[in-house]
Formats: C-alpha cells, structure tokens, sequence
C-alpha cells in the first residue's frame, strides 16, 4: 500500500488556500503514502477550456502528463480540477504519459475512498456542517448520488466525513444545488451568480448550518465572497482540512 | 429537386451508422388483479377522476347507469354514448349540450389512470372532449400494469382515432394552481366493474 | 455584458419575483423526482428511450419514407418543407384551399420557432392558441417562456387584469379557477367557429402513419375534432419506429415534464374523421444539417419535456426572456447555435455546466457537455468577445511557463488588484460587487512546500 502519489495542488488552491494543499499532503503521507510534488505545475488548463479556449489551454495539458509520469496515483484536493484532466485531456495525443495521467489521477476523498479504503480517522469536529456537493464531483464524477438520477450510488463524502468524531452533518432542503461559481460564470453572468451562491448560503442557513464544506476550494471562495459581504458568522472549510483534524 | 428529395438526400448523407433498436421484453410487470386494481384506482383518484368500485357486483347496465347518471348529474342530464343503438345521428354539439358522455373503454392502465378508446366507442371524437362530464365503464379485467402493455395489446390504428384518457380535463397555468376542467370534460366518473 | 447576462441581471434585479419563480419551477422538479423515483426501473426506461432516439436518427430517411406510405394509405396528405417559409407557405396553401379565416392551435413550439401566427395574421387570418398558457401570452403579445409552462413567468394578478382587458373577466379576480372558467367559455366559442386546426406534434410512428398529441387541456382534440380540416406540423425527428415503443416515451414525457404519470390525453391521430381533412406537414428547418454534426446531433433526440429547464438553477432565476430563444433553457441553447451561431453564441455561456440538464433528461441528451463543446466551437468561429479572449490568452502564456506563473502569482497576492485578472480574468471588479475576495495568504503552498518540506 506505499504508493507513490503525485500531489496535484490546482492553481488557485497553490495562491490563495495553502492550507488546502497542506491539509492533502499530511493526509496523505499520514495514510501511508510517498507524496511528491513536482514543482514546476501551474494549472490544469480548466478555465481557460470552460471558456472555449481549449485550443489555447491545450498546451499545459501534455506538459501536465509529463510532471506526473512516475506516479502511481495523481491526487488532487479539487473534483473540478481532476474531472478536467479525466474527461478533457481526450482532446491531445494521447501519449503514454497522457494515458496514464488520465487514468490515474484522483480526487483526494475519492482516493481515500476508492484506493486507500480508509474506514477511520482520528480527528474531531464539533460542529453542524453543511455538505455542498460540488458538481464536477456529484454529476461529473458521481462522487455521490446525484438527486436527479435515480439510482443508489453511495456517497463518498458522507462516508469520510461519517468517520471524524463529533461531526453533525446536517441535511440541506435542495441537497445538490449549483452554487454559482462556475469558473468565468461567476463574473459572466454576475447577477446569476451571486443569486444562486445568496440562495445556497441560505438554504445552508435555514437549517443552522455552522460550516460549510466542499471537496472544492472554489465553490467554497465563491461562497464564502458573499458571505463576508453579508458579515454572516457561517463558515466555509475545506474538506482535506477537516479530515486532517483542522480547527475553524 | 423537390424539398422532399432535399431533404432525405441530406439525411442519407449526414445520418451516422445504424444503431440498432433495443430490447423491449426487459419491460416485464407483475399481473396481480388486486395490485391492477388499487393502482387504477390510486392513480384514477389522483387524476380527480371518480372512482366507484362496482367489481363482484351484478349490475344491469340498461336500469344502472340511467339511475347513476340522474342521482349525480341532475335528473334532465342529457346523455350521448355509442353504447345503445338510440344515438346513431351526427350530433351538432356547437348547438346541443351534452351533460354526460358515457363509454365503455377497450383498455385500462394502472399506473397512469389511461383508458383507451377509439372511433367506434365514441361515435363522434368530439364527443368525448365537448361533453361537460365523462362516465366511463371499465372492466377490471381489461386493466394491465403500465404502458408497454397497453400498447402491445392495442392495434393503434385499428381504428382512425383512438385516445387516452386519464381523467378528467385540467391546468396548471395560471402559476401552476391545478384547476380541473380546461376545454374538456370539466370532470370524469369511473365505473369499474 | 452578453444579451443573456443583462436580461438575467434585469430579472434578478426584482428578487422577491425571482424567488417566486424559481420556487415554482423547483415545485415542478421536485414532481418529477417524487414521480420518476415510484419508477424502479427509470433509469433502465432512460437509457432504452435514448437508444430508440438514436436508432431513429441512424434510420431518420428510410422512417420518414416509411411513415410517409403509411400515412397516405389512410388518406392523409403529407407535405415537405424544408424550412421555415415553405412550412408557413403550406399551412397558408391548406388555409387558403379551404378558405379558412380563423383557426384554432394548439401547442407546437415548431410553429413557433417558424413564425407562422405573426405570417397568418398578415394575411388576414385569425389564428388563436387554445392552451391556456399559450392563450395567455398570445394576449399579452409575448413568446413562451417555457416549452411546457409558457405563462409560467406571468402571477395570477396579471393574468386577472389581462382577462379584464381582453376578455371582460371581473376587475381584481385573479382566482386561478374562475380564470380558467372563463377561458374555458371564451375557447368553446373560438373552437365551433374555427375554420381549420393546428396542432404540434409528440410523436410520428414510422410504422403506422400515424401521430400522437399529448395535452391536459383537451384543446388539441377540441379543435381537431370541432373544425373540418386538421393541420399537424412536426420537426422530421418526432418519429418513433412502431406503436410499442410509444409505451417507454408516454411513460418518460410527463413525468419529465411534470411529474404527472401520463398526460390526461394521449391522441392518436391516423385518419380523418368522415368528411374531414388531415394533413401533416413534415419540416427539416435546419435538423438535417444538425444531423451531420457529430458532436451535436443527439439534440434531436429532444421529446421537448422541458425538464431540462425546470431543474436548471441559472433558467429558475434568469427567466425565459433572458435566452431570447424560441427554444429557452439548457436544450435551448444548444439547439440555437445550431441555427445561427452569432445571435446565440451567449447561451452556451449561460451555464455553470452543473449537468443537472443532462441528468434529468429522459433522452439522455449530454447537454452539458454539448455546452461545453458550443463554447470551443464558438472560440474557433471567433465569436467569443474579446473581453474574454485577451485576458485568458495572457492567463494560458502566465500558466505555461513556471516562473512567470510563480511570479505573478506572488504579485497577486501582494497586490490583490491583479486577482481579477489572474483567477477571473476581467479588469473591473465584477467579482466584487456582491462578493468579498479572498484574503491574501502570506505566502502560496509551492512556497510553503519549498521552505519546509524540501529535502
């Protein structure tokens, strides 16, 4: 089970949320894995594709498969990111290196879910939290059960969180609902944006939500603009932050 | 070339490979009379249709429905059905009013309420859409589970109109208040027998 | 600011009216879910439908020669027009056969998409649409704002007022029922008198000839069946191979669409009634060359449920009207581009791609990721604005090289003025007008990583 993971830390998480980054290493090392970092990665090239600009982005993505060769498993602390490289790197050679990044890279509580198995954490957080479902997680990746599919796919966030002590998950009235952010959306289309990221805050709210967390750094910087502008005590975290024992 | 040329020559041009049909004998549903019958009355009664369970009952339809149909719809309700040989001439029903269209359908669907019916069982299609209420006799025993069914033990087009109904008339939209009666039968009672 | 955005931003700006609508349109999806989820084997009767969709594209010209002998068989006149102007021609030519002044329709988006009540109204011709939503709107000189729920952006009040104005309803009633009743007396009228009868169409069976209308109203059949000459316009993708694969879509239609187990009429139209005319009239109007993109064909598979839009989060708060659309919505706006890629090429960007679209689909159509692929094609065909192209270009150079990428980003952490262009790649701060940005980090994870775990 020493298997050599590649760290994948998406560029927003690597300026504006260290922490995140952090928080996924120690997991990951603390469950018994080689972590590298390959310094020299930027971006999966996500915003520039979701904008339509695929054919510019493109360039990163070979270079990507190149930093990561070596690695048993890619993992990285964000569904959005990972599901990029997974569904949209079809559009290059499809190299070896290519291949086996999209193969193998995973997000972090999928990783822990699917390879590492992980069934007990050692951590404690007291506080009712709200699960945002991200998603490039729940749709694209099927991290959990999508309310509009009606199947009986397990959840594979509720299940790592399940495992920190004290935790009081806290059911949502609409429990899968697009935050807003959306990458370019969330200034596109600002108005949109910030209504939905208002009505998901509130629902979170309605039903006395303490934090918020998200297995995606970037719904959750959406959310927590506003609700900073809005001077409301809820909190946002990261879900690596909670699993790694974090305090708010 | 004409447009109908036109337009099949794109198609031709433009369709990918075929890909052919799927298996529709996976649609298999279990065929409980008891089930049968509480689904269609579940549904029938969710669809604002009045169900009046007269299974195991004998009944003489010719004394029956004429007493049902004044006891509920007013003792000078003017009927219209194909069902006795009275009614045989083309009605104008921009200038008659009909209060009570009665039938008996060929089919009926527990899961959705839908009882078929067709040219013959209606005499004049507008019947069955231009009279204020809709009775219609259903034998349980005509009842199957669920579309695939229906249809398969249906010829579509073995007469030149035949039609669904699950209850009676309605809408959602003036901000989806459900009102029942729209431009057909404002209400549907059903027999069952 | 894109046509959509602004219309968005106009609607949001009443947020108590935006609220209302979007809980509406939420009731309506929840419906669906209650009804799809008594269903044990819906996914199974998604997939199936999805698979009989995408055999009927692969086989649309022999299906279409197909229904075409069957239908003439039972003596119904088929008629080919391969766009917008010759399927309002035909109608008219019919109309004019008959000498027909006014006429009854039920819905039909296709007439809608092919402009023919404004082309029959030139001509003299009184055309009124009998569904009450429609009906609504058509008083109130306005498009749909939703495929299956057109009115569903209008408050009861409003409708009150308007059947004061137009049809001599009681001032201040706005009782749902009551309104109805009156639309009821005032559509009896209009369907006796009518010359001739409209209606769209659900579905074409290939086998039989025959078409299939599903209402809840009764109009369609009200009309139809009071009126000497019945017209049916259907997009040349309605067809389905034979009568039992009808059983999967009537079970999926409603459902999707409103969480009712089955419309409360499903007509089944094959010939006339004695004395009487039918006609079809089968249109391409673009779908054919649809048909040969491969990576947005499967959008004729659409059944035109509107599910789509009643679960999308950004359609529930934008409103209709913002997609300025025929075809409003997720499936919208990937259909419209397909017709002209400068007018629409907003809407493929008015989506997070969440892909709750593609998952209520009971075609299965991968909406969010023809959204996806809309946004590159709209790039290659230089229709992006070039707010967008310029920063993202210098963002893409910034993140192919390591160095340039680790120095703007210390600068942008020191100075937050380069965040919009770095993460949102927009000089204004539109970010902040509603939302705070993230407080800085003294320093990034690559400089943590180097300081303290570099061995």
């Amino acid at each position: 089970m020493n298997y050599t993971v590649g760290l994948f830390i998406p560029c927003y998480i690597d300026q504006f949320f260290p922490e995140v980054g952090k928080a996924t290493l120690e997991l990951l090392e603390k469950n018994g894995c080689k972590v590298i970092y390959p310094e020299e990665q930027t971006c999966c090239g996500q915003p520039m594709a979701n904008t339509g600009m695929e054919e510019v982005g493109k360039k990163i993505y070979q270079s990507m498969g190149e930093l990561f060769k070596g690695c048993d498993y890619i993992v990285g602390p964000s569904p959005s990111c990972v599901y990029h490289i997974t569904k949209h790197y079809d559009v290059v050679e499809q190299t070896p290196e290519i291949k086996h990044l999209r193969a193998h890279t995973y997000d972090l509580v999928e990783f822990l879910y699917d390879i590492l198995h992980i069934e007990k954490l050692e951590v404690s957080f007291p506080y009712r939290v709200g699960l945002h479902k991200g998603c490039h997680g729940l749709r694209g990746m099927q991290l959990d059960n999508p309310s509009e599919l009606m199947k009986d796919i397990p959840s594979k966030w509720g299940h790592v969180l399940g495992l920190v002590k004290d935790i009081q998950m806290t059911e949502l009235t609409r429990t899968d609902e697009c935050c807003g952010f959306g990458g370019t959306f969330a200034v596109a289309e600002e108005a949109v944006s910030t209504k939905m990221g208002r009505d998901r805050i509130a629902d979170h709210v309605n039903n006395n939500v303490e934090v918020i967390t998200s297995g995606d750094m970037s719904c959750l910087m959406h959310l927590k603009g506003i609700i900073d502008r809005q001077k409301s005590n809820l909190k946002v975290m990261h879900i690596a932050n909670i699993l790694n024992g974090d305090h708010i | 070339m004409s447009s109908r040329e036109h337009i099949l020559s794109r198609i031709k041009k433009h369709k990918p490979q075929l890909i052919e049909l799927p298996d529709l004998s996976v649609f298999a549903h279990e065929i409980n009379t008891e089930k049968l019958v509480n689904d269609f009355i579940n549904t029938s009664t969710t669809n604002a249709s009045t169900v009046v369970n007269m299974i195991g009952q004998s009944i003489n339809f010719d004394t029956y429905i004429p007493l049902f149909i004044a006891e509920n719809f007013g003792d000078n309700a003017i009927t219209y059905t194909p069902l006795n040989s009275s009614n045989k001439e083309i009605l104008d029903f921009k200038s008659n009013h009909i209060d009570v269209f009665v039938t008996q359908p060929q089919i009926a669907v527990a899961e959705n309420g839908c009882m078929w019916i067709h040219d013959k069982q209606m005499q004049q299609r507008i019947a069955a859409f231009a009279s204020e209420h809709t009775l219609f006799i259903v034998d349980h025993k005509t009842i199957v589970p669920t579309m695939h069914q229906a249809y398969k033990a249906l010829q579509i087009n073995a007469h030149g109109y035949g039609v669904f109904i699950a209850g009676p008339s309605k809408t959602a939209d003036i901000e989806q208040s459900l009102v029942i009666g729209a431009q057909g039968a404002v209400s549907n009672t059903v027999i069952l027998v | 600011m894109s046509i959509h955005a602004k219309k968005a931003s106009d609607f949001i700006s009443n947020e108590e009216r935006t609220n209302w609508h979007d809980g509406a349109l939420w009731h309506v999806r929840n419906k669906r879910d209650i009804s799809a989820s008594k269903i044990p084997e819906w996914e199974l009767l998604r997939s199936t439908a999805s698979q009989i969709k995408e055999n009927v594209l692969s086989n649309l010209d022999n299906y279409l020669i197909q229904f075409e002998e069957e239908a003439k068989k039972n003596g119904v006149h088929v008629h080919w027009a391969a766009n917008d102007d010759e399927h309002n021609s035909i109608v008219s030519a019919i109309l004019n056969k008959h000498n027909a002044k006014k006429v009854v329709k039920s819905k039909s988006m296709l007439t809608e998409e092919c402009g023919l009540n404004h082309f029959l109204e030139d001509q003299g011709i009184e055309i009124i649409d009998t569904d009450l939503g429609e009906r609504i709107i058509q008083l109130r000189d306005e498009p749909p704002s939703h495929i299956v729920l057109p009115a569903i952006h209008i408050k009861k009040e409003e409708v009150g007022e308007l059947f004061h104005a137009k049809l001599g309803t009681e001032k201040g009633n706005a009782d749902p029922t009551y309104l109805t009743r009156a639309a009821r007396t005032h559509l009896n009228h209009k369907f006796f008198e009518a010359d001739a009868a409209i209606t769209g169409v659900n579905f074409a069976i290939a086998e039989t000839g025959g078409i299939v209308i599903c209402t809840n109203e009764g109009n369609a059949d009200m009309g139809c069946h009071s009126a000497p000459v019945h017209i049916h316009c259907m997009g040349l993708e309605k067809l389905l191979p034979k009568a039992e694969h009808l059983g999967v879509f009537i079970r999926l239609l409603a459902r999707s669409a409103t969480g009712q187990p089955s419309t409360i009429y499903t007509s089944h139209y094959h010939k006339p009634e004695s004395g009487k005319e039918m006609h079809i009239v089968i249109v391409d109007n673009g779908r054919s060359e649809q048909l040969g993109k491969e990576d947005f064909r499967n959008s004729l598979k659409c059944i035109r449920c509107g599910a789509c839009m009643n679960t999308c989060p950004i359609y529930r708060r934008s409103g209709g009207h913002s997609y300025h659309a025929t075809i409003p919505g997720p499936i919208g706006a990937i259909l419209q581009p397909n017709r002209n890629l400068q007018e629409y090429s907003d809407l493929p960007f008015a989506s997070t791609l969440c892909g709750s679209c593609s998952d209520v689909c009971p075609v299965k159509i991968n909406i969010h990721e023809q959204l996806y692929k809309w946004r590159q094609e709209i790039y290659k065909h230089n229709e992006l604005p070039k707010s967008k192209i310029i920063p993202l270009k210098v963002t893409t150079n910034i993140l192919a090289s390591s160095t340039m990428y680790n120095i703007m980003g210390k600068l942008a952490r020191t100075s937050l003025k380069l965040l919009p262009d770095f993460l949102l790649y927009n000089k204004l701060n539109t970010w902040g007008k509603n939302r705070e940005l993230p407080a800085p980090p003294k320093e990034s994870f690559k400089e943590w990583y180097k300081k303290n775990k570099h061995e």
